[in-house]
Order: C-alpha cells, then structure tokens, then sequence
C-alpha cells in the first residue's frame, strides 16, 4: 500500500517530522511510505491553475497514486500552518476534479504544548470533512 | 477520513532519548493498524 505522509512542519528540527521517523517501524509491513515537501509549492491561485507548475503536478501525481494520506500537522496559533492548507487547497481544485474526493485519510500531530495539536487536527479535520476525505 | 483521537503531547510520549515509551508504541501500532483497515474497507466499497 502506498501511503502518502504531508508533513506540516518545515523546520529542520521539527518534531512532526520526528514522529514520521518514529511511526514508520511501527506500521503494517506492506505500507510503503512516500512523502513530498509541501515547501516546494507555490501559494494556490485560481490564475495559474490552468498552467500548473511542475512541482504542483508532481505533488498531485504523488497524491493520486496514494493508497492512503497521512497528515502530520503541527499547532501554530491554535490552527495548522498556512503551507498545510495551501498543500490541501492544491489538490482540491479545479473545480470538480479534486483529488482528495474519498481518499482514505490519517491526521497525526505532535507539539510540546498541553494539547498536543488538538485545535491543528480539529481544523484540518473539519476541511478534510468537507472535501470528503 | 479515520479520525482517532491521538494528540502527541511530545514531551510526555517520548523518552529522553526521543524515542516513544512503549504505551505509546502500542496506541501508534494500533492507530496504523486501524487506518489500513479503513484503506481496505474503502477499497471494497
């Protein structure tokens, strides 16, 4: 199975990324995991979503060859970070032929606050939901 | 979408060393578990 990890923690030392590392020997033997570093995208915009760049096209390539999409989000300011929704927005246009439509979808989270990303994953759920994930 | 309830509060689930304690291990293995079965049940639908 191949399962997709969007990670929403860029920084070098991010724990998020951390726990991907800790997750992946824990997971069933025929899980074969990819990722892709959502930095590389541009911020969304309906003008160029007609002419999408390489890195646009090969994260969305990514994504619909995925069993499976694991989300691992950090908590900034009781939400997600700004680069996960703009990774989620990207698959989810044009208009009608998004990508995530009943895609079986995970959500993780790690920070080293009392509620453990809580609001991040209650966000990112609720737009999950609407995309029906 | 498989919606658990895992928070990571990462201080209080991974060791000084930064690895997970062993309850830990068991609720990620189980939560792994859970979502290739949600996968399959997706895939037979």
């Amino acid at each position: 199975m191949r399962i997709l990890v969007i990670i929403g923690g860029l920084s070098k030392n991010s724990i998020n990324k951390k726990l991907f590392e800790l997750i992946k020997p824990l997971a069933p033997k025929d899980f074969e995991f990819d990722s892709y570093d959502i930095s590389l995208l541009p911020f969304y915009s309906q003008d160029i979503e007609t002419d999408l760049p390489n890195v646009v096209m090969e994260f969305k390539k990514k994504v619909s060859a995925s069993d499976g999409v694991i989300f691992i989000t950090p908590e900034y300011n009781r939400s997600m970070p700004g680069v996960l929704k703009n990774a989620v927005d990207w698959c989810s246009r044009p208009y009608g032929a998004g990508l995530w439509n009943k895609k079986p979808s995970a959500v993780l989270g790690a920070s080293p606050g009392p509620i453990g990303t809580f609001a991040a994953q209650t966000d990112l759920k609720k737009i999950l939901s609407f995309l029906v994930l | 979408m498989y919606q658990p309830e895992v928070y990571l509060n990462f201080a209080t689930y991974v060791d000084s060393k930064g690895e997970f304690l062993e309850p830990t291990k068991k609720l990620y293995e189980k939560f792994l578990t859970s979502f290739k079965e949600h996968i399959l049940r997706n895939k037979t639908v």
